[in-house]
């Protein structure tokens, strides 16, 4: 594909998807057409369907989507309830670090009137495992939300879950997990643990989740070589244990194709990524 | 979209070239995908399986326009570097510039 076709593409997969309208979308579309530049014609091709595929979800559009989540509950499911515990996914060894899942968890609540179906229930954040060990206790009229931003693999959750449900009084009958996105594989494996998962958008895998093998073990290979040319990728080739993420939230999670968040390195120049990911903030 | 900038965005699709002449000429990459498809509309260009050429009323649109992209004045086809020119020197004078006001040596 040559350029000026992939540029002209770009622009009507931004307008189609209305992302001209969201934030920093000038330096997403410029450093998108930047790494265009530098990408040979079936390299670009491939950016470009992937690019079709992608969800964006920034900072503005979090409250509706939580919110869409959390409106899956059915409403017999909330019979009898009157309060309900909110707390941020995160493994117990990452406590400390902030997580999107707190800010998200505030501005739910800040917002949680408006959801009819949750009326005159009372919420209440949770912010550490310490408060959910015993002597704490699920009462019947009672429900916990486990909540993120997305979950991709499912490492992070089950580490979670796995901690919290050492306390016997919390059974998994009274809790639910609610995201923004979530990767279909895990959503499954959610939902056949027992589970009850709420997402307002379950994704496919970037290239296996729609094309065949054979076209997609071409499209892979392909992919490979871009990564190739970016430093510090072979960790995260085709995103975090190969999750083949096409989602960029507040901040993209590195399960996302590196392609994506990762600056690329071409003749000589380094390229910033489209939704570039910050790594060195903590 | 100028008339001018129409015509440099013809010519790199016909002949294939590079569209850092368009960046050249301050032309963001956003307008570059609105003149393509403004260009479209108008018939000038088609896009046929992700492939854009040029149509017969764009070639002849390209003909009849290419002059205005073809400088004339040759004292314009290599651009002054007024900023490093220095006042007219005696014959007998000797000038030692600065070093930091050279930006040429750095």
């Amino acid at each position: 594909m040559e350029i000026v076709t992939s540029i002209t593409k770009l622009t009507k997969i931004f307008k189609d998807k209305r992302w001209f309208d969201k934030d920093f979308e000038e330096f997403a579309f410029n450093n998108f057409c930047e790494l265009l530049q530098v990408l040979s014609p079936e390299e670009r091709l491939l950016v470009l369907e992937l690019t079709e595929r992608y969800l964006w979800i920034p900072a503005g559009e979090y409250v509706e989507n939580i919110a869409n989540a959390f409106n899956q509950m059915p409403p017999e499911a909330l019979t009898g309830i009157s309060k309900i515990y909110l707390f941020p996914i995160s493994k117990p060894s990452d406590a400390e670090k902030i997580k999107s899942a707190v800010s998200l968890l505030y501005d739910f609540k800040s917002m949680s009137f408006k959801l009819s179906r949750y009326l005159g229930k009372q919420f209440k954040v949770v912010n550490s495992f310490e408060e959910l060990q015993p002597p704490f206790e699920l009462k019947e009229n009672e429900l916990l939300f486990l909540v993120d931003d997305y979950i991709g693999g499912g490492r992070t959750v089950n580490a979670c879950m796995e901690e919290i449900f050492k306390n016997e009084k919390i059974s998994v009958a009274q809790t639910a997990i609610a995201a923004i996105g979530c990767q279909l594989e895990t959503y499954h494996k959610l939902m056949d643990a027992g589970n009850k998962v709420y997402c307002a958008n379950i994704l496919l895998k970037g290239i296996t989740g729609y094309d065949q093998p054979d076209l997609a073990a071409k499209k892979i290979a392909i992919m490979k070589v871009i990564e190739d040319s970016i430093p510090g990728s072979k960790k995260f080739s085709l995103g975090w244990e190969e999750s083949e993420g096409i989602i960029t939230l507040k901040r993209t999670p590195n399960n996302t194709f590196p392609v994506f968040w990762k600056n690329i390195k071409r003749h000589g120049k380094t390229l910033r990524a489209p939704f570039l990911r910050i790594e060195n903030f903590s | 979209m100028t008339t001018k900038n129409k015509v440099l965005l013809l010519r790199i699709i016909h002949e294939g070239g590079d569209i850092k002449l368009l960046r050249h000429h301050n032309i963001s990459f956003r307008e570059i995908g609105e003149m393509v498809e403004t260009s479209i509309d108008e018939g000038l260009l088609t896009n046929s399986d992700d492939i854009i050429t040029l149509t017969d009323q764009g070639k002849g649109f390209l003909d009849s326009n290419i002059g205005i992209i073809k400088e004339r004045d040759k004292s314009k086809w290599i651009e002054l570097d007024m900023k490093n020119k220095i006042r007219k020197l005696d014959k007998d004078e000797v000038f030692l510039p600065a070093q930091n006001a050279l930006s040429f040596l750095k």
